[in-house]
C-alpha cells in the first residue's frame, strides 16, 4: 500500500507543464542530447526534456501508439526510411527552417516534413590486428580468405543490420539475393543487435563486422586506439540521414520550430562529429581527428525511401529466405 | 448457514482478485491493441510465416524433450541425495541464475566458454582438438536447456522430495533394486509433474527470442523474431498484433493440455528417503555444471576482466563509479539500484499475492484456474509492453507502477506454478481438522498453512524480483525516465561504454545470487 501511494505522489510530481518533450532514441540522450539540453534552455529560458524508448524505430512506434496522446513535440533521431513511415502515419507536421540554406546541397528535402541534422555511413570495421589486408569492395568481401570472419546484425531486428541490407540492395538491386548466397559463406554469424557484434570482434571471436564509419574515430578519441578500421566499399557509401520532426500534437508550435532552427546552428552542428559520431549537414569545420580518422566517402549511393517503404517486407522475407532456408 | 455453500462464496471471493488481474494486464491491453490496429487474417499470416512456425515448434519440442531429460536426473539428485548443505543451497541458487542473465551477458558467457577462442578449446588444444559447436542447432539446444532446467528442478524436484519415504521403503523390502523402484514407483508418479514441465519448457522455448538469436545465428528463428520485426523494423502493427494472436492460441492450447494431464496429490505429503550421493551423481552433477554453469560463471567474470584477453582487471568497475553517469542514464547509479529494487519489491509482492490465491484455487478447487494464470506465458512481452502503454492512457498510474505490474504479469506463470507445489505438499486435512476448531480461513492460512508454504514464498517471490530485474524489453517500452540495471546496461551498451555496462552487468548478476542465496538460506526447511 504504501508503495501505492508512494507511486502515485511520485506520478502527479511527473505531471509535466510547459517544457518541451523530445522523443529520441537511446543512444542520443548520453551523446548529442547531453549539450543540445543546457544549451537550449539557457537560450530560450526554456526546459527540454529528452525520453528515450530504445533505439529509433522503436520510439517511433511508441509516438505512433500513443497517438493525439502522446506528450512529444519533437522527434529526433529518425532516418530517411522511419521518416516515410512517420509521415505516413501522418505525425508530423511540416515546418521549413528560415535558415534551410545552410544544410548541404545534396541533403536539402524537397518538402519538410522533417528537417535532417546530421548523417552517417555504415562500414565494415575490422580487426587491422588480425586482418592484414582488408576487403575494399562488396565483391572483394565474397572472397575466400574472409571465409567466417565477418559478422553481420539480423536486418530483422538491427537498425544497422537493416541499413547494411539497404547498402547491398543499393549496389545490387534485385540481385541482393544472388550477392548474400555467395556472401553467406564468410559470415560467421548474424547478431541480433550490435552490441552482441561488437562484443565479438572486440573478443577476437570475429575480425569484421558491420558497423559505422566513424568507429576509429570513436575509439582514437576515448581509447588512442585505432585498432579497428572503418572500409567503405568502392561501389560507394550508403549514407542515413538523421531528422528532426515536430510532432503534430505539439503543444508548444513555436518552442517546437525553435529547437528545430536550433538543430542547425553552429552552437549544435559542430558538437555533432565528437558527442554524435556522424558528420554535420552544415559546413561547419570537422574536428582534426574525423579528419584524419574517418574514410573519404567519395561516392553517394541511394535507394528510393519510398522504394524502401513499398519494398522492405519482401526484401526481409526474401533475405530470410537466402539465410534461413525458410 | 450451510456450511458448503459458505465454503463456495468464500472460493468465488478469492478467485476474483486474480482474474480481475489477468483481465486486466494481460487480456485488456491486448484488446486495446486489437481496437486500436486492426489485426490482419491471422490465416494469411500463417500461410505467409510457415517456414517459421514449423521451425518454431520443432525447435521447441526437441529442447523441451532434452530439457527434461537432463533436469529429471538432476531433480532426482536434488530431491532424493544427500548434498552437503553449502553445496545444495549453491545448486538452488545457481539454477535460477538463467532467469535474470541479460542476453547480452549471456552470449558474452557463452562465447567466453564455447567459442572459437573459448576456455573449452583452449582446455582442449593440447590434446589437438578443438570443438566449435556456437552459431548452430545444438547451441541453441545448450541454451534453451541452460535456461529451462531450473523449471523441471522446481516442478519435478520439489515433489519428488515429498514421495513419502515409507513408500520407497516397502518396495525396497519386497527386494526391487534402485532402477526397478525408480522406474516402477516414482516416475510413474511423477509423470504429471514431468508432463508438465515438458509443456511449460516447450511454452519457454516456444516464444525464445534472444537464445536462438544470438547462439543459434540467423538461420534459426523464431515467431517472436517475426513479431519483433513487425513491430520494431517495419513499424507493421496489424501483422505483429495477428501473429501474437496466433501465437497466443496455439500455447493456450499446450496450457489446456497441461490441465488436462490429471494429478494424484495424495502421495506427496510425506518426506522422501535422502541417499548418499554416488560416484554416477557426482559425475553427472559436475558435466551438467560444467556445461550449464561454467558460461554462467565466464558472464560473470565479464565485468572483471581485461577487454579481449583474460587478464583481471577492475578497470570497468573504477570506471563505473569514478565517473558521473547523469549525462548517459539522466540519473546517477545508485536510483538505478533504487528504481530497480522498488520495481522488483512490488512486482514481486503482486504476483506473489495473486499466484498464492490463484494456486490454492488451482490445487484444491478449479483446476483450471492453472490455464488462467498460465496466459501472460502465451503473449509476446515485447507485444504486451506496448499494449501497456495504451493502458497507461486509461489507468494514469506512474510509470514505475506500470512496469512493476507489466513484471508482475509475466512472472505470474512461474509464481504460480512454484507455489502450487508449495500447495500441493500441504496436507488438506490439516485445514480441514483446523475448521473443525472453528478456524476462519485467514487464520488457517496464516496459523497452519503459512509456515509451512514459507519457503515456497520465498522462493516465488526472489523469483518474481528476479524475473523483474532481468526484464528488458518492458522497460525499455514504457519507461520514461526509470532505470532499471537491466535498461541501464543496455544504455551503458548503446552508447559504446561497453566496459561499464560488463562491470554493472557483473555487479547485478552478484546481487541477484545475493538477493537468492538469501531467500534460500533463510527459507530453509
Amino acid at each position: 500500500m504504501r508503495f501505492l501511494v508512494i507511486s502515485l505522489l511520485i506520478s502527479l510530481a511527473m505531471l509535466t507543464f510547459g517544457k518541451l518533450v523530445v522523443y529520441t532514441y537511446d543512444s542520443m540522450i548520453s551523446g548529442l542530447a547531453k549539450y543540445i539540453e543546457p544549451m537550449f534552455e539557457a537560450m530560450y529560458g526554456e526546459d527540454v526534456v529528452f525520453m528515450s524508448f530504445g533505439d529509433a524505430g522503436a520510439v517511433l512506434s511508441r509516438l505512433i501508439l500513443e497517438g493525439d496522446k502522446t506528450e512529444a513535440d519533437i522527434i529526433l533521431g529518425l532516418d530517411q526510411n522511419l521518416l516515410l513511415k512517420a509521415e505516413e502515419a501522418n505525425l508530423l507536421l511540416p515546418y521549413k527552417p528560415l535558415n534551410w540554406k545552410k544544410i548541404k546541397e545534396e541533403f536539402i528535402p524537397e518538402d519538410f516534413h522533417a528537417t535532417p541534422f546530421d548523417f552517417g555511413a555504415i562500414a565494415v570495421v575490422y580487426n587491422s590486428k588480425t586482418l592484414k589486408k582488408p576487403p575494399t569492395s562488396f565483391e572483394d568481401l565474397l572472397n575466400p580468405e574472409y571465409k567466417r570472419k565477418l559478422v553481420v546484425e539480423d536486418p530483422r531486428t538491427s537498425s544497422t543490420g537493416l541499413a547494411f541490407l539497404l547498402w547491398t540492395i543499393a549496389v545490387y538491386g534485385d540481385d541482393f539475393t544472388e550477392y548474400w548466397r555467395k556472401l553467406r559463406n564468410n559470415i560467421l554469424t548474424v547478431t541480433p543487435g550490435w552490441d552482441e557484434a561488437f562484443e565479438m570482434l572486440e573478443s577476437g571471436e570475429a575480425d569484421m563486422m558491420v558497423s559505422y564509419a566513424t568507429d576509429e574515430a570513436y575509439s582514437y578519441h576515448y581509447y588512442r586506439s585505432t585498432k579497428f578500421k572503418p572500409v567503405i566499399m568502392k561501389e560507394g557509401a550508403y549514407v542515413q540521414v538523421e531528422y528532426v520532426g515536430i510532432v503534430k500534437y505539439t503543444d508548444d508550435l513555436e518552442l517546437a520550430k525553435r529547437f528545430v532552427e536550433f538543430m542547425l546552428s553552429d552552437f549544435v552542428q559542430k558538437e555533432i562529429p565528437l558527442n554524435q559520431w556522424m558528420f554535420p549537414i552544415t559546413d561547419v569545420k570537422l574536428p582534426e581527428i574525423f579528419v584524419e580518422h574517418t574514410p573519404k566517402i567519395e561516392k553517394v549511393l541511394s535507394l528510393n525511401p519510398e522504394s524502401v517503404q513499398k519494398n522492405l517486407d519482401r526484401w526481409l522475407k526474401e533475405w530470410t529466405k537466402v539465410m534461413t532456408g525458410f | 448457514m450451510d456450511k458448503s455453500h459458505d465454503r463456495i462464496l468464500k472460493i468465488s471471493g478469492a478467485t476474483l482478485p486474480p482474474i480481475i488481474f489477468i483481465a486486466l494486464f494481460s487480456i485488456l491491453p491486448l484488446i486495446l491493441l486489437v481496437i486500436e490496429f486492426k489485426p490482419r487474417d491471422v490465416r494469411i499470416i500463417f500461410e505467409e510465416n510457415l517456414g517459421i512456425i514449423e521451425f518454431t515448434f520443432v525447435q521447441a519440442l526437441i529442447s523441451a524433450i532434452l530439457v527434461v531429460l537432463l533436469g529429471v536426473p538432476l531433480s532426482r539428485i536434488t530431491a532424493r541425495r544427500r548434498l552437503p548443505k553449502t553445496f545444495d543451497v549453491f545448486l538452488k541458487v545457481l539454477s535460477k541464475i538463467p532467469f535474470v542473465i541479460p542476453g547480452i551477458s549471456m552470449a558474452l558467457g557463452f562465447m567466453l566458454f564455447f567459442g572459437r577462442k573459448g576456455l573449452l578449446n583452449i582446455l582442449l588444444k593440447p590434446f589437438g582438438m578443438s570443438i566449435s559447436i556456437l552459431y548452430s542447432f545444438p547451441a541453441v539446444l545448450l541454451g534453451h536447456v541452460f535456461y529451462n532446467i531450473p523449471v523441471v528442478v522446481y516442478t519435478v524436484g520439489t515433489l519428488w522430495e515429498k514421495i513419502g519415504g515409507e513408500i520407497l521403503e516397502s518396495a525396497k523390502i519386497d527386494g526391487a533394486s534402485d532402477t526397478k523402484i525408480l522406474l516402477r514407483v516414482e516416475i510413474p508418479l511423477l509423470i504429471p509433474s514431468i508432463l508438465s514441465s515438458f509443456l511449460m519448457a516447450f511454452t519457454y522455448c516456444f516464444t525464445s527470442f534472444a537464445v536462438v538469436l544470438i547462439l543459434g545465428g540467423v538461420r534459426y528463428s523464431t515467431i517472436e523474431v517475426a513479431i519483433y520485426t513487425y513491430l520494431r523494423i517495419l513499424l507493421d502493427f496489424r501483422s505483429a498484433l495477428a501473429l501474437t494472436i496466433l501465437q497466443m492460441i496455439f500455447l493456450a492450447g499446450i496450457a489446456v493440455l497441461r490441465y488436462t494431464i490429471g494429478r494424484n496429490p495424495e502421495v506427496f505429503h510425506g518426506e522422501t528417503l535422502k541417499e548418499k550421493m554416488r560416484t554416477s551423481d557426482w559425475i553427472y552433477l559436475t558435466a551438467l555444471s560444467f556445461a550449464i554453469f561454467a558460461p554462467l560463471f565466464l558472464s560473470l567474470m565479464g565485468g572483471f576482466v581485461e577487454r579481449g584477453g583474460w587478464k583481471f582487471s577492475l578497470d570497468g568497475l573504477r570506471y563505473l563509479f569514478q565517473r558521473t553517469w547523469e549525462s548517459v542514464l539522466g540519473t546517477n547509479i545508485v536510483d538505478v539500484f533504487k528504481d530497480t529494487f522498488s520495481i522488483a519489491l512490488m512486482a514481486s509482492t503482486i504476483s506473489t499475492f495473486v499466484a498464492l490465491l490463484s494456486s490454492r484455487i488451482s490445487v484444491f478447487h478449479y483446476p483450471l484456474f492453472s490455464v488462467i494464470a498460465y496466459i501472460p506465458a502465451t503473449i509476446s512481452t515485447v507485444t504486451l509492453a506496448m499494449g501497456y502503454v495504451l493502458l497507461e492512457g486509461i489507468f494514469k498510474l506512474s510509470e514505475v507502477l506500470m512496469i512493476s505490474l507489466l513484471h508482475a504479469t509475466i512472472s505470474l506463470p512461474m509464481t504460480h506454478m512454484i507455489l502450487e507445489s508449495a500447495w500441493r505438499r500441504i496436507d488438506p486435512s490439516l485445514e480441514d481438522s483446523a475448521r473443525v476448531d472453528g478456524a476462519g480461513t485467514f487464520r488457517v492460512f496464516s496459523h497452519v498453512q503459512l509456515p509451512l508454504m514459507w519457503r515456497g514464498l520465498l522462493r516465488a517471490f526472489t523469483l518474481a524480483m528476479a524475473i523483474s530485474m532481468g526484464d528488458l524489453a518492458g522497460v525499455i517500452t514504457l519507461s520514461r525516465h526509470t532505470f532499471t540495471l537491466s535498461s541501464a546496461i543496455y544504455r551503458l551498451f548503446s552508447s559504446r561504454h561497453v566496459t561499464e555496462a560488463l562491470a554493472l552487468n557483473s555487479i547485478m548478476m552478484l546481487v541477484v545470487l545475493a538477493i537468492f542465496a538469501l531467500g534460500e538460506i533463510l527459507g530453509e526447511d
